[in-house]
């Protein structure tokens, strides 16, 4: 069991009573000596995972209604439509909060599980977003983002492939081009 | 310490202790800041809410000051067995904490104020880095940070509401948390498109 495992079980009660005791003299020797980065993360995720979830809401699939809900509660947001086939540009105002990128496909119909596999055009993977969700009424999907991050994308020129997996069996029915934005 | 890693090594306990008695705010600040996380810890284990953990945080880290300002902290070396013998101390004597807690605010709380952490609007690229680590866990695994971090939901809870038996609640978590830590001890993963 790893130093992290030990250290969860110790927040949510499931390391007993008998052991948490040595446990956290061992914890409170090592915040003296200045030893804390193991807390500190974890402290953070919940800290940070705060804000994240106050702005951009990762829990809920994004949906259409996400935006509007969004905007109920004082954000700035800004959508764009990427559609698969034309070249789609990041670019947000200096304004935007949280950032919408909407994907204008259909998957209505389709049952398998979505993920997302963002490359770079030498086939670098960057990122894989699984299990995304489509909005039920149009099929396509919405990527809710803090602008800060948004804005790294900006100068990216990447592939956002869209994968179905079914019976095992893992197959390409989408991909967009994301070309860097000609203002950054 | 390897004199190539390039690491500074943290000021001993020692000297800090004896900084602060002297009156040295930063040494003071410094070491709140240590402990401001085994703090949180320890209460997260006890308490079932985050108002709960934060007013017991910023009870013992009040204590920690006082401590410091009177001299009461007569083993510098001891200064963890101390901090947590308050957190323990505090546990035990609930009912008298709200009064005392007041008094002491109102002694020292102009001086652990700007030691917070953050409740909102820190700086948005950790927040933007934690959520490009989320956005790479599966749904499952995103909820159960929320749960388990963000809302702090017991154990229990968890897995009542993610439908799993205790075990495999404990087993995500652990997974889950393996995972962000990797993402988030690297760079956003956009830095390198």
């Amino acid at each position: 069991m790893s130093e992290l495992d030990e250290l969860d079980d110790y927040l949510f009660g499931t390391m007993p009573n008998e052991q948490a005791a040595p446990f956290e003299e061992a914890l409170f020797d090592q915040a003296a000596r200045g030893e804390h980065a193991l807390l500190d993360f974890v402290v953070g995720v919940g800290v940070l995972g705060r804000v994240v979830l106050q702005r951009a809401g990762s829990v809920m699939p994004p949906m259409a209604r996400s935006i509007d809900a969004l905007r109920q509660r004082g954000f700035r947001v800004e959508v764009a439509d990427a559609t698969p086939g034309v070249p789609y540009q990041a670019r947000w105002s200096e304004e935007a909060e949280i950032v919408v990128t909407h994907f204008v496909v259909d998957m209505r119909g389709h049952t398998g599980r979505f993920d997302v596999d963002i490359e770079t055009p030498d086939g670098q993977l960057l990122k894989t977003l699984p299990e995304v969700t489509c909005d039920p009424d149009d099929g396509s999907f919405y990527a809710v983002c803090e602008a800060a991050l948004a804005r790294l994308t900006r100068g990216a020129h990447v592939f956002w492939r869209l994968y179905e997996t079914e019976n095992g069996q893992r197959r390409l029915v989408d991909s967009l081009e994301q070309v860097p934005a000609t203002d950054a | 310490m390897d004199p190539t890693s390039g690491v500074v090594p943290p000021v001993p306990v020692r000297t800090l202790v004896l900084r602060a008695r002297e009156g040295d705010r930063e040494a003071e600040a410094l070491l709140c800041a240590r402990f401001q996380a085994a703090v949180r810890g320890f209460a997260r284990r006890r308490e079932p809410t985050q108002d709960a953990v934060n007013e017991f945080t910023q009870e013992v880290l009040l204590r920690l000051i006082e401590a410091l300002r009177t001299g009461a902290v007569r083993e510098p070396e001891a200064l963890g067995g101390y901090v947590l013998g308050i957190c323990r101390t505090l546990t035990a004597s609930a009912a008298r904490q709200r009064q005392r807690r007041q008094e002491l605010w109102a002694l020292y709380g102009a001086d652990l104020e700007p030691l917070e952490l953050p409740a909102e609007g820190p700086s948005l690229y950790p927040v933007a880095k934690l959520e490009d680590c989320m956005s790479q866990l599966s749904p499952r695994a995103r909820h159960v940070v929320v749960l388990g971090y963000v809302l702090m939901k017991s154990h229990a809870e968890i897995a009542a509401e993610l439908e799993l038996t205790l075990p495999s609640a404990r087993v995500l978590r652990h997974r889950t948390l393996a995972v962000l830590r990797e993402c988030l001890a690297g760079s956003i993963s956009w830095e390198s498109a």
